[in-house]
C-alpha cells in the first residue's frame, strides 16, 4: 500500500485554510451572533476537519464538508445553551420569544439585523446558508442534515418572522 | 426574483459579516491545525509487544469542550453499563464518518469509543460537557502477539488544571482482560472488546504496569515512565496546553511530550 506520510497529506490543509477561513468565521458569526463564540467554533471545526483531512481532501467538495462541520457545531451548542437555560429557569430561549412586540414597526438594515438576531439559531443558519452563502434550497438541506422541504419550511418562517417584525405599525384607531 | 426582503437580506447579512473583528482571522490563521505527528517505541523487551518492525507514529488532537467539568464528575474505575441513548449521543459527538466502533468504554456519563482499521485508530471521548479525540497510525498493519498487548497512551492537561490520561492499544489472541495499575497503587479496570482495550482516568497520575489476563493466567507488563508536564508557553491571548504521548512501534524507547496553544477553553495536544 503506497503510503504518504501525514504531513505529506496535509501539505494541501494549510492552502484550505488560507482560502477558507474567512467565509467559514463569517458564516459561524452570522449564526451564532457572536464574535468569541464563532472564533471557537471556527477553530474546533477546523481541528476536525484537519484530523479527517486524508478522507475530506478527496472530496468533491472539502468546503461544504467543513461548513456542514461548522453549523452543526453550533447549532449543537445552541441547543445545549437552550436545554441547560430550560432546566436553570423553565423558560423559553429569548430567541424563541415572539418579537413583535419588541420591534414592531422597525423598517431599517440596522433594524433587521435585530430582527435576525431574534431568530432562533436553526432559522438563522437557514437563512444564512440561502442568502449569505448562496446556497440553494437542496444544498442548505445537505449542511443541516434535513430535507429540502424542512429548509423551504424554516426559510419561509424566518423570512414571515422578519417581515412580521418589519411591518409598519397600523395606525390606530382614534376615538373622536 | 428576489423580493425586496430577500435583497434587504442579503444586504444586511453581508454588512453584519463585514462588522467582524479581523484580529479573529489573523488569530485562527495562526494556528497550526494539523495533528502532531511522533514517533514511539515500544517501551521494553521484557513486554515483547510485536510490532513486525514496522516505524509507528502516533497522532492526536484533543479538544476538551468549554464545558469541561473539571473533576469529571461520575467517572468510574470500572466500566458501567451505558444509559439509555449515550451510546448514540458518544456516536454523534465523535462524527458520523467514523464508521462503527471497535469498542465503546463507559464509565458514569462518560463514553470512549475507538474507530479502527489496519493502520488508524480514532479515539474519541465525550460526555458530561467533555469532548476529546485523537488519531494514532502507523505505516503498516500492528500484529501484536497471543497475550501481549500494545501500550500506546498519554495524558494531557489545560492551563485550569483539568487532566486526562489514557492508555489503549491493541491487544493479542487470548486476552480476556487488562487492569492498568497506577503509580498511586491504585487500579483501573480496562474495557476489552473486539482486540483492543482501552482505559482512562481524570488527572495526571501515570500508568506502571497492566494485568493482562489470558486463560493461562494474569502477566504484568510495564508501562514506559511519561516526562513531568511542561509549563505550557503562551503568546498572548491565547490558552495552552500540555500533553505527552508514548506508544509501541519500532523498538525504540521513548516517550513525547508537547505544548500547543490554543484559545479560550479548547485544549489541543499530542499524545
Amino acid at each position: 500500500m503506497a503510503h504518504r506520510g501525514l504531513y505529506g497529506v496535509m501539505d494541501d490543509f494549510n492552502e484550505f485554510v488560507a482560502g477558507n477561513l474567512e467565509q467559514l468565521l463569517k458564516t459561524a458569526y452570522l449564526v451564532t451572533w457572536d464574535g468569541g463564540e464563532a472564533e471557537d467554533l471556527v477553530q474546533e471545526c477546523l481541528f476536525k476537519v484537519a484530523r479527517r483531512w486524508p478522507r475530506v481532501r478527496v472530496m468533491a467538495q472539502p468546503r461544504a464538508y467543513a461548513r456542514r462541520v461548522l453549523v452543526n457545531l453550533a447549532l449543537d451548542a445552541a441547543g445545549g445553551r437552550a436545554r441547560r437555560r430550560g432546566e436553570l429557569d423553565g423558560a423559553p430561549a429569548v430567541a424563541d420569544e415572539p418579537a413583535r412586540d419588541l420591534l414592531v414597526g422597525l423598517e431599517t438594515r440596522t433594524e433587521l439585523l435585530e430582527a435576525l438576531a431574534r431568530l432562533t439559531p436553526r432559522q438563522r443558519a437557514v437563512l444564512v446558508l440561502r442568502y449569505f452563502n448562496d446556497l440553494t434550497e437542496a444544498q442548505t438541506a445537505e449542511v443541516l442534515g434535513c430535507s429540502p422541504g424542512t429548509v423551504k419550511s424554516n426559510a419561509s418562517r424566518g423570512l414571515a418572522r422578519l417581515r412580521e417584525v418589519l411591518a409598519p405599525i397600523p395606525n390606530p384607531t382614534r376615538e373622536l | 426574483m428576489p423580493d425586496e426582503l430577500e435583497q434587504n437580506l442579503r444586504e444586511a447579512l453581508s454588512q453584519r459579516a463585514a462588522q467582524l473583528d479581523p484580529d479573529l482571522i489573523a488569530r485562527l490563521s495562526a494556528i497550526d491545525y494539523r495533528p502532531r505527528r511522533r514517533r514511539f517505541g515500544i517501551v521494553s523487551a521484557v513486554s515483547a509487544v510485536c510490532v513486525g518492525g514496522a516505524v509507528a507514529a502516533l497522532t492526536a488532537v484533543f479538544a476538551l469542550s468549554s464545558g469541561a467539568a473539571p473533576a469529571f464528575a461520575g467517572w468510574q474505575a470500572t466500566p458501567t453499563r451505558p444509559a439509555p441513548g449515550q451510546l448514540a449521543q458518544a456516536a454523534q459527538a465523535c462524527g458520523q464518518d467514523l464508521g462503527s466502533p471497535v469498542l465503546t468504554d463507559s464509565r458514569g456519563p462518560y463514553t470512549a469509543s475507538i474507530y479502527a482499521d489496519s493502520t488508524t485508530s480514532d479515539l474519541c471521548l465525550s460526555g458530561n460537557g467533555v469532548s476529546m479525540s485523537s488519531r494514532s497510525t502507523s505505516v503498516a498493519p500492528v500484529s501484536v502477539a497471543p497475550g501481549q498487548i500494545e501500550r500506546d497512551g498519554g495524558g494531557t492537561r489545560d492551563s485550569a488544571g483539568h487532566a486526562l490520561t489514557l492508555v489503549d492499544g491493541r491487544i493479542g489472541a487470548g486476552v480476556t482482560a487488562v487492569t492498568i495499575e497506577r503509580s498511586d497503587g491504585s487500579s483501573v479496570q480496562a474495557t476489552v472488546a473486539s482486540g483492543w482495550y482501552l482505559a482512562w482516568w481524570p488527572g495526571t497520575v501515570a500508568a506502571t504496569n497492566a494485568e493482562v489476563t489470558t486463560a493461562s493466567g494474569t502477566s504484568t507488563v510495564a508501562f514506559p515512565s511519561t516526562p513531568a508536564l511542561p509549563a505550557p508557553t503562551c503568546p498572548s491571548g491565547a490558552h495552552c496546553a500540555a500533553g505527552y504521548s508514548f506508544g509501541g512501534g519500532d523498538g525504540t524507547h521513548s516517550a513525547g511530550q508537547s505544548t500547543t496553544a490554543v484559545r479560550n477553553s479548547s485544549t489541543n495536544s499530542s499524545r
